[in-house]
């Protein structure tokens, strides 16, 4: 049915680059430092900066410019929005225009400006993790990322094992909802006309399917899962293990070098 | 009156690196009154065929008219059309959703209009055809067996009182008892006048129960006729991934030696004909 089509989920894709390669470690830990970095530089020429160095990132991984501004649209919404609140509530004295009590000032303005910017670099930034690292290797980077915590009692493996399985099944779960939609459709069902109640109500018939194949899933694979003796994250080995090699370390060197001398431009603007 | 399929075409996600050609340029008709079997192996565009049917899905280049009516124009030619052509889907016990059996029979003739005395007779009509006993009516059927949902939720379709009964796989799962069963009821059904299109990678029974067949491989129509007419176009061709029933291979071989006259995949017959040889060599 045309109601769930066209949605894609993890925007993973694959190619064969450095970037791609990388430990999932190393990317996320200079995603985490550029996010920050990100909202410590807020002259124009840093900004610059990180802009190209994204550029640069997304070259290398073959990602093309449009799949990545497609990739933040969502969030454009929102860094509109709070950008337009910024331009009327910074205050100032140089007022360009005024609606009723809201004033609109040139200072406003080019926060408005660079803190929208800013945003929009962080979503980029992030969305170029997600481009280039399978959900399988996040969730083996995030397992790593939290593994000290677990000396405080954090299940670092549960969390990284839950991921995994929810990403694995949605997929799964849409082909069966489009299923069951179609065979209540075949039976009459009508989910475009009448009112919102009406509506929702005509998604009961879906949804209560739907419900029962998911615990029956769960239980199945509880019982695959059990069969082959798996009792969380305790010995557990890898068959791929995570590695930080020589690559690892230049990418983290050429990133600390990167920022260091984004941050001297930045202190020197 | 029949359900015409004319050069229909399919792709899924055409122009994306994930294209996959699912029909091409499938034709047939189907009459009221007969069974027609669609045979393939898993992957060979049954189920996207199926959905076109009743115009779940649209042909992308071809047509499909049920009745006259074609599935590529307005919404309430598509509500008639799915009024008239019944659908059952694989494993179709997944779709149930309501807290009786009664009112997961009545779903369908409901959204179609049903009310009141004649949506209830018409429930129980359904009940009678496929064997569930007027008891069940009040029964959780989330509580039944597998093979007693399975009969529920193909009654909840024949509720609607298709003229075309559409069936993906329906005897997937079944046992040997309820193999039966089924096509003792899609008999009756195309008895009763009803068109039955069953679509099923098995062969050996498209062979037995069709009155036509119709045989895709890849999205393409590779054979299409009566089950002797297909019996002796299969004795020339290979069609990937279709098993041939040992009886009909049999019956290919007792030919080739002039042992027997007529190729057929029914037990009973062979073995009426090579008695009948025997009779004659003495």
């Amino acid at each position: 049915m045309s109601l769930i089509k066209g949605v894609t989920l993890g925007q993973y894709m694959p190619a064969d680059s450095f970037i791609h390669k990388l430990d999932p470690r190393c990317k996320l830990l200079i995603t985490v430092l550029s996010m920050i970095l990100i909202f410590m530089s807020g002259s124009f020429p840093a900004m610059a900066m990180w802009a190209s160095l994204i550029i640069f990132i997304a070259k290398r991984s073959q990602i093309s410019a449009k799949a990545l501004i497609k990739s933040a649209k969502p969030i454009l919404v929102l860094i509109i929005f709070t950008s337009l609140l910024n331009i009327f509530f910074t205050g100032g004295s140089n007022i360009i225009f005024s609606i009723g009590p809201l004033k609109a000032s040139v200072e406003g303005t080019i926060t408005a400006f660079r803190m929208g910017l800013r945003l929009y670099l962080l979503v980029l930034f992030t969305a170029l993790l997600t481009f280039t690292t399978s959900p399988s290797e996040l969730s083996d980077g995030l397992e790593a990322a939290f593994g000290p915590l677990t000396r405080f009692g954090f299940p670092a493996h549960e969390v990284a094992m839950m991921m995994t399985i929810a990403l694995r099944f949605i997929p799964t779960l849409f082909e069966e909802t489009e299923r069951i939609i179609n065979a209540q459709v075949s039976r009459g069902a009508d989910f475009v006309s009448g009112g919102l109640i009406k509506r929702a109500k005509a998604y009961i018939p879906v949804l209560i399917p739907l419900f029962v194949l998911v615990f029956k899933r769960a239980d199945t694979l509880a019982s695959a899962m059990e069969a082959r003796c798996y009792r969380g994250g305790k010995g557990r080995v890898r068959m791929y293990p995570l590695t930080w090699g020589s690559a690892e370390n230049k990418a983290l060197t050429a990133f600390v070098v990167f920022s260091a001398s984004v941050i001297s431009l930045n202190r020197w603007m | 009156m029949s359900l015409t399929v004319k050069n229909l075409s399919f792709t899924y996600n055409p122009g994306l690196p994930t294209e996959a050609k699912a029909l091409q340029n499938v034709s047939f008709i189907a009459e009221k009154g007969e069974i027609l079997s669609i045979v393939g192996h898993t992957g060979s565009g049954k189920s996207t065929l199926a959905m076109h049917l009743n115009g779940l899905l649209v042909p992308q280049s071809g047509e499909v008219i049920v009745d006259g009516l074609n599935t590529d124009s307005d919404p309430d030619n598509l509500k008639k059309i799915r009024q008239c052509v019944g659908l059952v889907f694989q494993y179709p016990e997944q779709q149930i959703f309501a807290e009786t059996v009664r009112d997961e029979i009545s779903f369908g003739p409901h959204n179609w209009g049903q009310r009141g005395d004649a949506l209830e007779e018409r429930v129980f009509e359904a009940m009678d055809l496929i064997g569930l006993d007027n008891s069940f009516a009040s029964a959780n059927p989330f509580l039944l067996s597998g093979g007693e949902k399975r009969r529920v939720a193909i009654a909840s379709v024949l509720a609607s009182e298709p003229s075309y009964l559409v069936l993906d796989e329906p005897t997937a799962g079944l046992d040997f008892t309820g193999v039966c069963e089924l096509t003792l009821l899609l008999r009756s059904m195309s008895e009763k006048g009803i068109c039955v299109i069953h679509i099923t990678h098995d062969l050996e029974l498209a062979l037995n129960i069709s009155d036509r067949i119709l045989i895709i491989s890849e999205g393409a129509v590779t054979a299409y006729g009566t089950p002797l007419e297909i019996s002796e176009i299969l004795s020339n061709i290979n069609v990937k991934g279709l098993i041939l029933p040992d009886i009909l291979s049999l019956s290919y071989e007792l030919k080739k030696t002039g042992s027997i006259e007529n190729l057929t995949s029914d037990p009973y017959y062979l073995a009426e004909q090579i008695k009948a040889a025997k009779i004659r060599c003495r």
